[in-house]
């Protein structure tokens, strides 16, 4: 086929089946846009090339399933929903699929993609290393695919994250409750949080950004989901790629040195969170024990989440006895 | 870097020029030389960069490092012949658009003089420039070890394409050798060779998935050398990197070999198309080639395209709160 004749059958189809109605849709996409692609084109033909391609690609979006706001991937097709959240890097929608829910993560910048890649692969990772038992603790990984703009070639990772609704974020709850929350309500969350992050931490995965916004809560079942694992570490010696710029003071040291990041990296950093749900009236061994866990030198820090849980139920049974279930109340939530 | 265009005439010329008077591609090296070239000298650069621009507004950068240690016999050479095919290649099959190439070379920083050479991203004749001033160490401490880590971790922390930052589309990065990496980065080689300071030594794994922000890191393992299809050394790469260690039993297909992987990575070709093109243009490499990428070519993703505004999605919002490391 010469370039003449691409333009022609491309000027010349009137429905996305004129086109690609073959058996190799995909083939005939690529063979029409190599001839037509305007670096491609003919001298003196750049105009004509420019406007077959931007209607081949047209073409090709609709028959791929635009128009009908879906987004079909090998494995899924999924029905485009509002906007849910806003994150640091990443826009986040609704998208039904299969009759379940699911968030679409899909970062603003095509720069992040590697952020999203972590993401797939510590969740990924999670699944097949970690305790199945302990999987609530985290997101499942949907599917990982990667969108292309037809008309800028601009690529981006999109995950597709499962939903669970009527999660909190810390941020809501420390909004609800100004003045600090109680210790024995900040007890149950520490404690998830260590399981969430020793289950993490045998499956070879480090959260890097255990930050307010990333610990959804379930307040009535006393669920704990650790979020957005863009920031993690699944390589032995690796380290944070990135800090969320409103949190810096947060970070222990080795983050900002490029230095590897531990398990005691999680610890340092959930310890603060916990300390800052805290009231000031919290009693002083929390606050010690706090101390403890956020040593400048990661190597003074605990270094694993699950004896640092048995050293804290310790505590806190010697501070409030024994364990009983305390609701917590949202008063946001109530009405 | 990689503004200008790429001539044919003018590497077929200059390569005449050269058998003419009887200098090798590699005059550089053959004169006696045990520097490493200006143009190549890692120390204190602080980026190689591959930018769009309205001449290339789509830079696809491709980097391809050997190894020129003795281990590797005459294959640097030969490489060196076959390299500068791979522009025109590119070029011609439309598998990228405006490719930028560097060349570079991996040697063992414990012994050699010249273990790092880097050239720049160019889309004209000054790649083959820089080819043919790579020091050839013929080295090499013998220990089944070179320096890959050093050069994996320039390329992590001392490139910035704007395909990765523009476009998300990662660059191309292909090692070829025949031994392994040491296990660590260690800071007093990268503050020799680079001129940077260190804290601590990085681990290979932790380089490696550092660099994978940026490039598709592949490894060709190519007949002709010598531990050519020892399974520890193809067994280690393959921990490392996957699916992307190519066994490469015919050296003559290297450029095809790597024209036809970042065809496949663009999605502009799939393998069984790529194999017909070669066959189009009188290549004897399909064999080799079609072996090399099999399981690149049948375990890739298809991209999903979609226009986002139409679709209902915005990548509008506040600017990215971070903080890159």
């Amino acid at each position: 086929m010469t370039f003449a004749e691409a333009a022609a059958l491309v000027d010349a189809a009137r429905t996305p089946g004129d086109l690609f109605g073959g058996d190799q849709p995909a083939v005939t996409y690529r063979k029409l846009a190599r001839l037509l692609h305007p670096d491609a084109a003919p001298a003196g033909r750049t105009v004509t090339a420019t406007a077959a391609f931007a209607r081949l690609s047209s073409l090709w979006a609709t028959h791929q399933g635009r128009g009908n706001t879906t987004l079909t991937t090998r494995r899924h097709r999924y029905t485009l929903g509002d906007r849910f959240a806003t994150g640091d890097l990443a826009n986040l929608y609704r998208v039904r699929y299969d009759g379940r829910q699911g968030l679409l993560k899909l970062p603003r910048q095509p720069a992040a993609n590697d952020l999203l890649d972590r993401e797939a692969t510590a969740l990924v990772t999670l699944r097949r290393n970690g305790d199945p038992r302990h999987r609530a603790y985290a997101p499942e990984l949907v599917e990982s695919f990667r969108h292309e703009d037809p008309t800028t070639g601009v690529r981006r990772t999109a995950n597709v994250l499962s939903h669970c609704a009527g999660l909190v974020p810390l941020t809501e709850l420390a909004r609800a409750y100004p003045d600090g929350l109680d210790p024995r309500d900040v007890a149950w969350i520490w404690r998830r949080l260590l399981v969430a992050l020793g289950w993490a931490h045998r499956a070879g995965v480090v959260h890097g950004a255990v930050l307010p916004e990333h610990v959804l809560i379930e307040p009535d079942q006393h669920g704990v989901v650790l979020v957005d694992w863009c920031y993690s570490v699944t390589t032995e010696g690796g380290s944070v790629p990135a800090l969320v710029a409103r949190y810096r003071d947060w970070y222990p040291p080795e983050v900002a040195k490029r230095a590897p990041a531990t398990p005691a990296t999680d610890i340092h950093l959930a310890s603060g969170c916990m300390r800052w749900l805290m009231g000031t009236g919290a009693p002083d061994a929390l606050f010690r024990f706090i101390r403890g866990c956020t040593q400048p030198s990661p190597r003074r820090r605990p270094q694993d989440a699950w004896r640092l849980l048995a050293e804290l139920d310790e505590l806190l049974e010697k501070l409030y006895g024994p364990r009983r279930f305390r609701r917590l109340v949202l008063p946001t939530t109530t009405v | 870097m990689g503004s200008g265009r790429w001539s044919t005439d003018v590497y077929g010329a200059a390569a005449s020029y050269r058998a003419a008077t009887g200098r090798s591609a590699f005059a550089y090296s053959d004169s006696g030389a045990r520097k490493v070239h200006e143009r190549l000298d890692p120390r204190g650069v602080d980026v190689r960069e591959s930018r769009d621009s309205d001449e290339h507004p789509r830079s696809t950068p491709i980097a391809v490092l050997f190894d020129v240690t003795g281990s590797m016999g005459s294959v640097p050479r030969t490489l060196q012949s076959k390299l500068p095919e791979l522009f025109g290649l590119l070029l011609r099959k439309g598998y990228a658009t405006d490719p930028q190439i560097m060349f570079g070379a991996i040697g063992d920083a414990t012994c050699d003089r010249v273990p790092l050479q880097i050239g720049q991203f160019e889309s004209d004749n000054r790649m083959d420039d820089d080819l043919g001033n790579i020091v050839l160490e013929g080295g090499g401490g013998g220990q089944r070890t070179e320096s890959y880590e050093l050069a994996m971790y320039f390329m992590a922390r001392h490139t910035s394409l704007d395909s990765v930052e523009r476009r998300g589309r990662r660059g191309y990065l292909f090692l070829i050798g025949d031994e392994l990496p040491y296990p660590q980065v260690k800071p007093a080689e990268v503050r020799r060779w680079t001129g940077d300071e260190l804290a601590e030594p990085i681990s290979v794994a932790a380089i490696v998935a550092e660099l994978r922000q940026r490039f598709e890191v592949y490894y060709i393992l190519p007949s002709g050398a010598s531990y050519a299809g020892d399974p520890e050394i193809l067994g280690y790469w393959r921990r490392l990197l996957g699916q992307h260690v190519i066994e490469l039993d015919d050296l003559d297909a290297v450029c095809e070999t790597i024209a036809l992987t970042v065809g496949l990575g663009e999605e502009a070709i799939d393998l069984a198309e790529g194999l017909t093109d070669l066959a189009d243009v009188g290549s004897t490499a399909t064999g080799s080639v079609g072996r090399a990428l099999a399981t690149i070519g049948s375990t890739r993703g298809v991209a999903v395209r979609t226009d986002l505004a139409t679709a209902g999605l915005d990548t509008d919002g506040p600017d990215d709160g971070l903080i890159r490391l």
